[in-house]
């Protein structure tokens, strides 16, 4: 089934397209975004239950942007009529104008667009709303009880389930795009407890669709309590480096965290990453290509255009360890004098348009797992990736795992440590990348910020990959 | 709106209900080094229904409850069918029934920060010319900036008369210094003020230039063992989260968090000093509506509260007390020049410091480190991590005389912690 269109985009669309030609008028480039939809969220815990409308990505409401010959403005709001337009106009030509007086202004080029019309939407198999509230708390309740009752060491397990449907309408003298896009993620957390540490082992489930996701969830159980307990004896790391082992959520993290947020090209603009000066240039090991696109694979990221009205890419980013392309938002693309990738990305209409990460992966290689485990003398195998910060300046990574398992002569000991830290300088990494697994998963379960802000859904992930990293 | 949604929800026949309305004006100014890169106006209302609906299934009565998000912009007929779709969610969220928090009825609460008299487009300007003055060496600069001001107007009204009303005003946002030699590095800052203070925004220009500075002059990280560390200023902020954490009812009731009002948090034999923490209220009133004060979390490292909203509270026959967000930690017995000495480890900024507040370890990697010698000298540091469980030593700390202030936190600006583990060279 498809997206449903909303009756508040289709309905208002004159409404939007009076406002883009108003400002049309004035301006040398004038575009608006629309946006409709709904977050939903489902919880089952130890607390209660709960259902609510999520406010993080389902806002409805509005962004005209304006180029005034020099460089753009944007005035965001979520009323709207045709009686307001002139006021709203009046307010983007008085006090917006007048924020810019003192300021030289960062010069940028009008944005250039081919002439476009279309209408998507994706596809999914279960609505949740159709399925209805009480079916998915009653599916989640039952993931719980079973999965808590699996050993009495449990002292909860957290289900969720939130979806969200949005429309998207993007008007400009040459654009008019609609798109109605459906993601729907779970999640299951289960909690033991060490004296005063409480262990948890989690896991989320994603898909570009709906309900279907929970399928996935039924049957999850067993292994999270079965991490969880182990969690139990884990020790403190070690500090060293390693010959690490990771698993496709742990390298998915490295890819978006250590090096994704460094090719966004925004950052390019502003001097802010050091990928900038190694293009072309052998920044990874062989084995490793890289992409990134909401055209590059069906998950949480993937959308027909993005907040800037650009359409979904598939970006090649690293080409056998060779750094081939950035990604940018279509105002950097053009101070930079690149092509737009479909990477311009708002947390909603209230937020200015950054570049963002869609869907971001290593491809897959050619070994088995239990070769990749055989080959290591002594090392570590992570899994279980709860977060990351970048630093594109300078190549830092950080990111947490939760779970590193002793290798020793090429076999697990069953000796676990936790949590770890992952530091190290980038290019280190990746040039020691050295075997990959074949199959590559995604996942989308969370969300992605610009430093310690403006949340996106994105997607990464990866093959299992051999690489010598340092924890601590 | 506001009359539109009452009448919907009445003529729903939904009898128990809480609405909270607000408005937002905010204006931008995102710049690349001292370049206006665009500015932007947004003006958002926004409103969030809670529906309740008690029913009673073997005997057992329930509370259920679902929140409902509605945009002005919404016909009579849209706001209608999202407040049904929620109050028959809540009939599906079984939760023990539990009284709602008294009803407070008072006249709308005027900001009082002088942020109020002025024009935001305006404020957002002169912020910014007062961040940008500070601004003004050539090997070490910012390379950019967000600023964003904003005034709000919250409106809580529920159907068992609780009717409150406050203004807000802010200015916050975030800057990223550069310095070019030797190595070119960048490091990041935010801030959050509710007053228009040229002098604070000045002051964390002049501290990023100079942390900047200090991490393009490190080459190297630390080498691997077991330090003592000082943390300071916002790292503090986010080391006390375990506290928060841990005294929260939603972390108490479900059995997360086994603390209950009399504990030694520090545990028994505390070797360092005794943590003496307050909650301070940043606005009138919480999100259900329940008037904000000043309140002791813990005096002497023991525990005095568990806070919480109002159904945790309920469920554990406390006093509900709705939720804070900026505490402050009185004390402090040492100045940080006692603290700097030989071996140990200040941990000036790390790329995303963070606090677990399940596992009670905080861990972070280091962005610059400053390192004291034996002969005096200090050596500047960056990469490696650090990896602390503060349940482990939490009786061990000490605090500085020299105090901060964030919208989050207030108190000592630094805490010096023996024996946490390093990763490095």
């Amino acid at each position: 089934m498809e997206v449903a269109r909303s009756n508040y985009i289709v309905s208002n669309k004159p409404v939007f397209r009076k406002l883009q030609q108003a400002l049309s008028e004035k301006y040398g480039y004038a575009s608006v975004l629309a946006c409709d939809g709904r977050q939903q969220n489902f919880s089952v815990s130890g607390s209660g239950t709960g259902i609510s409308d999520g406010d993080m990505f389902g806002k409805r409401g509005f962004v005209a942007r304006v180029h005034n010959g020099k460089a753009y403005a944007e005035y965001a709001g979520n009323e709207i009529s045709e009686e307001s337009i002139p006021e709203i106009v009046g307010i983007i030509e008085g006090k917006l104008a007048s924020m810019a007086d003192f300021w030289d202004r960062y010069d940028t080029p009008v944005l250039k667009e081919e002439k476009m019309e279309f209408i998507k939407c994706t596809e999914y198999e279960i609505h949740p709303e159709e399925l209805g509230d009480e079916k998915i708390i009653a599916k989640l309740s039952e993931l719980r009880e079973k999965t808590k009752a699996l050993d009495e060491r449990i002292i909860d397990c957290m289900t969720r389930l939130s979806y969200q449907y949005y429309n998207k309408l993007f008007l400009s003298d040459n654009k008019d795009l609609e798109e109605n896009v459906l993601w729907t993620n779970g999640s299951m957390v289960v909690l033991a407890s060490r004296g005063e540490e409480l262990k948890d082992a989690y896991k989320s489930f994603s898909v570009l669709g709906g309900a279907e996701i929970m399928d996935e969830m039924e049957g999850y159980g067993p292994r999270l309590v079965k991490t969880c307990i182990e969690l139990l004896d884990s020790e403190p790391m070690i500090p060293g480096e390693y010959e690490c082992i990771c698993s496709p959520e742990t390298t998915g993290m490295i890819v978006h965290e250590a090096f994704g947020h460094g090719v966004e090209m925004d950052m390019f603009v502003k001097d802010r990453a050091l990928a900038k000066s190694y293009m072309g240039q052998q920044i990874a090991s062989e084995l490793v290509t890289m992409r990134d696109g909401a055209a590059s694979a069906k998950e949480v990221a993937s959308f027909f255009f993005d907040d800037e009205g650009v359409l979904a890419h598939d970006t090649l980013v690293i080409d056998h360890g060779k750094l081939v392309s950035g990604y940018a938002d279509a105002v950097s693309a053009a101070r930079l004098g690149v092509e737009a990738t479909g990477n311009g990305r708002r947390e909603s209409v209230e937020r200015k348009a950054y570049t963002r990460m869609t869907n971001t992966f290593f491809e897959g290689g050619t070994d088995k797992l239990e070769d990749m485990i055989a080959s290591v003398k002594y090392g570590m195998l992570l899994q279980d990736p709860s977060s990351g910060m970048e630093d594109p300046k300078n190549w830092g990574i950080q990111c947490m795992v939760s779970i590193a398992r002793e290798i020793k002569d090429g076999k697990l000991t069953g000796r676990i440590f936790s949590p770890c830290v992952l530091t190290g300088y980038v290019p280190d990494l990746l040039k020691s990348i050295s075997m990959m697994s074949e199959k590559v998963e995604l996942g989308g379960g969370g969300a992605c910020g610009k430093g310690h802000k403006e949340w996106v859904k994105v997607s990464d992930g990866g093959p299992w990959i051999k690489a010598k990293i340092r924890l601590g | 709106m506001l009359d539109r949604i009452i009448g919907s929800l009445r003529s729903e026949g939904i009898e128990t209900w809480r609405v909270t309305e607000r408005v937002s004006d905010t204006a931008e100014l995102y710049f690349i080094k001292k370049k206006l890169d665009i500015p932007r106006i947004k003006r958002m209302d926004q409103f969030v229904v809670t529906v309740f609906r008690d029913f009673e299934e073997s005997g057992k009565k329930f509370r259920g409850e679902s929140r409902a998000l509605l945009s002005p912009g919404m016909t009579d007929e849209e706001i209608k069918e999202r407040l049904r779709s929620a109050y028959l969610a809540a009939s599906f969220v079984k939760n023990p029934w539990y009284e709602l928090a008294d009803p407070v009825k008072e006249e709308r609460k005027k900001s009082v920060s002088d942020l109020a008299s002025r024009d935001i487009e305006k404020t957002a300007d002169e912020f910014a010319k007062a961040m940008f003055s500070a601004d003004t060496a050539q090997d070490a600069f910012i390379n950019s900036a967000e600023i964003f001001v904003s005034r709000s107007f919250t409106h809580i009204v529920a159907s068992n008369g609780l009717d409150v009303s406050f203004d807000s005003d802010e200015v916050k946002g975030e800057l990223v210094s550069q310095c070019i030699s030797p190595i070119d590095v960048e490091q990041y800052r935010q801030f959050s003020y509710d007053k228009f203070d040229a002098e604070a925004i000045k002051q964390k220009v002049s501290e990023a230039i100079e942390d900047v500075r200090a991490r393009a002059r490190a080459s190297k990280a630390p080498k691997a063992g077991d330090y003592d560390i000082i943390l300071s200023g916002e790292n503090l902020e986010e080391l006390f989260e375990l506290y928060e954490a841990r005294s929260y009812a939603g972390m108490v009731y479900p059995g997360y968090s086994q603390w209950k009002v009399g504990d030694q948090v520090q545990g028994e034999d505390v070797k360092g000093e005794k943590l003496n923490i307050y909650f301070e209220p940043l606005d009138p009133y919480s999100s259900e509506g329940i008037p904000m004060k000043e309140r002791c979390l813990i005096k002497d490292g023991v525990l005095r509260l568990i806070y919480g909203d109002t159904r945790m509270c309920r469920y554990l026959g406390i006093e509900p007390t709705g939720d804070y967000r900026k505490l402050r930690c009185e004390g402090g017995t040492k100045s940080i020049s006692e603290m700097r000495k030989a071996g140990v480890l200040e941990l000036v900024s790390f790329s995303d410091f963070q606090m677990d507040s399940f596992d009670g370890h905080f861990k972070g990697e280091i962005r610059l480190g400053l390192l004291y010698k034996e002969d005096g000298s200090v050596e500047e540091l960056t990469g490696g991590s650090i990896n602390g469980s503060l349940i482990d030593l939490q009786s061990y700390l000490t605090f500085s005389k020299e105090q901060y202030e964030d919208s989050a936190y207030k108190g000592p600006l630094a805490v010096l912690i023996p024996k946490v583990a390093v990763a490095g060279e």
